[in-house]
């Protein structure tokens, strides 16, 4: 730990004491981690609003005029770009992520908005590619974008670039054993990389892509994107899924910290997996909220908020109507920023009155 | 990092797609030709429902083009029209009845963009309201 080194040598040189080194890295190892995974959730909230305007966009309106669309998506993109530069100046770090975060959404909208306007030939993967280069400058930006934009960029660009179906099984088989590789090399220095969130990022990433494309590579890549479900992808996503559950538990056994991050993912997991009845797991959720009140867990209580508010995003998936698609989309982001916002400021108030 | 550089890292994009935008206005001013097609409607991820035509050029008037001949190495194999969901299953019997034409801007040189959708002779807004 870099923060850790540095104080070493003030103790050494005597110009902090061993009681002041223990307080900063209390405070360090509270405040951080706090502010990061909360960003991270902050970022998946703007993400369901990104799709939901995606969705709008995807809905047609032929009523509205083009030049009024395409003038309304720059306006737009210009608004988020100012808002972002406001928190980035007043120092909203996780507002700040989050922003960023759905100006890359908007780009995306954009990008499908302009394919309607001008009846452009339908290509994914090209749109993909032309975002990926739009929003490359936004990773100096915000590293921890890396973690949307590598692996669009990489399908993107295994698609549009190099042809996999048509690539001799041997290349394929290299890659298999470059992926393994990279992913047992990333697991075995978790304590190297848990300090650079970008390195630790890319090798994962590349790492987890190399062997889900691997496990796909048997896969017709039209009937993947039409449907998910196929059993191989399906696998391939899930076994992902629980790989970074693992990874974030083992990351966090390391640095001797409790984090809620492997709960939400195991709940994100569940969620995705199984349609589970919306009244039951409130139920479920509400117990567990009670026990993580009562017995004094307050980042069990967050996940059991958060998971409760998960259920009802689930829901909003199933709807095939784009522009109501869209709207809960929004409205289900807009929720749980709120939702994440209130455990911010109102979660210490609530342990701090019962203590 | 400074606020104006980071500013100015956020205004790229936006004014990329903005050339992209003026780009393809541009485009769609050129002499407008009609092509006769044949096609199907599937649906698009971030763009939504859109018709996938095929120009059918036994069908298309050739002497709207220069030397009375179709170009017809300068248009591609498919085009898609974006439309509603609800619109495609009308507009797929229409397609098939033969009576569908897709209007481009064209000048030899350029990418043809497509302008409108021509059903039964009227343009694709006259025919979505007399849908209604």
């Amino acid at each position: 730990m870099r923060l850790k080194k540095k104080l070493q040598i003030w103790q050494e040189n005597k110009l902090i004491t061993a009681k002041d080194v223990e307080k900063i890295l209390a405070f360090e190892e509270k405040n951080s981690l706090e502010s990061h995974w909360l960003a991270i959730l902050f970022c998946f909230a703007a993400f369901l609003m990104g799709l939901g305007v995606v969705s709008l966009v995807a809905a047609n309106w032929q009523e509205i005029p083009d030049f009024v669309k395409l003038c309304g998506a720059l306006i737009l993109l210009l608004l988020n770009a100012f808002i972002i530069t406001e928190l980035y100046s007043r120092n909203y770090k996780t507002a700040y992520t989050a922003c960023l975060c759905l100006f890359c959404f908007l780009i995306m909208a954009t990008i499908g908005l302009i394919g309607q306007v001008y009846h452009l030939r339908s290509d994914f993967d090209r749109a993909m590619l032309f975002w990926s280069f739009l929003a490359f400058p936004l990773l100096f930006v915000q590293p921890v974008l890396i973690w949307g934009w590598l692996p669009i960029f990489y399908f993107s660009a295994t698609q549009k670039i190099i042809d996999v179906s048509s690539l001799p099984s041997s290349f394929i088989h290299t890659m298999a054993v470059l992926a393994v590789v990279t992913v047992y090399e990333t697991l075995v220095n978790i304590p190297k990389y848990a300090e650079g969130t970008v390195a630790r990022a890319t090798k994962f990433f590349s790492g987890a892509l190399l062997l889900f494309l691997m496990m796909s590579y048997d896969n017709n890549w039209e009937m993947m994107r039409a449907s998910l479900m196929n059993f191989n992808t399906y696998a391939a996503l899930m076994g992902s899924v629980i790989v970074v559950i693992v990874y974030s538990y083992l990351l966090s056994l390391k640095n001797k910290r409790k984090t809620f991050m492997p709960l939400f993912l195991f709940g994100i997991t569940i969620f995705s997996s199984i349609k589970i009845a919306l009244l039951p797991t409130w139920w479920y959720c509400g117990v567990l909220a009670l026990y993580a009140y009562h017995y004094r867990k307050p980042r069990l209580f967050n996940g059991a908020v958060l998971l409760a508010v998960l259920t009802v995003i689930t829901y909003y998936f199933d709807s095939d109507d784009l522009i109501s698609a869209g709207l809960k989309l929004i409205g289900s982001g807009i929720i749980m920023a709120g939702t994440l916002w209130g455990l911010k400021k109102y979660g210490q108030q609530l342990w701090d009155k019962t203590a | 990092m400074n606020t104006k550089v980071l500013a100015s890292l956020l205004l790229l994009p936006i004014i990329v797609l903005a050339g992209s935008m003026l780009r393809l206005s541009y485009m769609s001013n050129f002499e407008k030709v009609e092509v006769a097609v044949q096609g199907y409607d599937p649906k698009d991820f971030f763009s939504g429902y859109y018709m996938y035509l095929r120009p059918d050029w036994e069908k298309t008037d050739c002497t709207q083009f220069a030397d009375n001949v179709c170009p017809k190495d300068d248009f591609n194999t498919t085009y898609t029209f974006y439309i509603k969901r609800e619109q495609s299953e009308k507009l797929t019997q229409k397609v098939n009845a033969g009576v569908v034409k897709l209007q481009f801007s064209y000048s030899p040189g350029f990418e043809p963009i497509i302008t409108d959708l021509f059903v039964d002779g009227k343009s694709f807004m006259e025919y979505v309201n007399t849908q209604k």
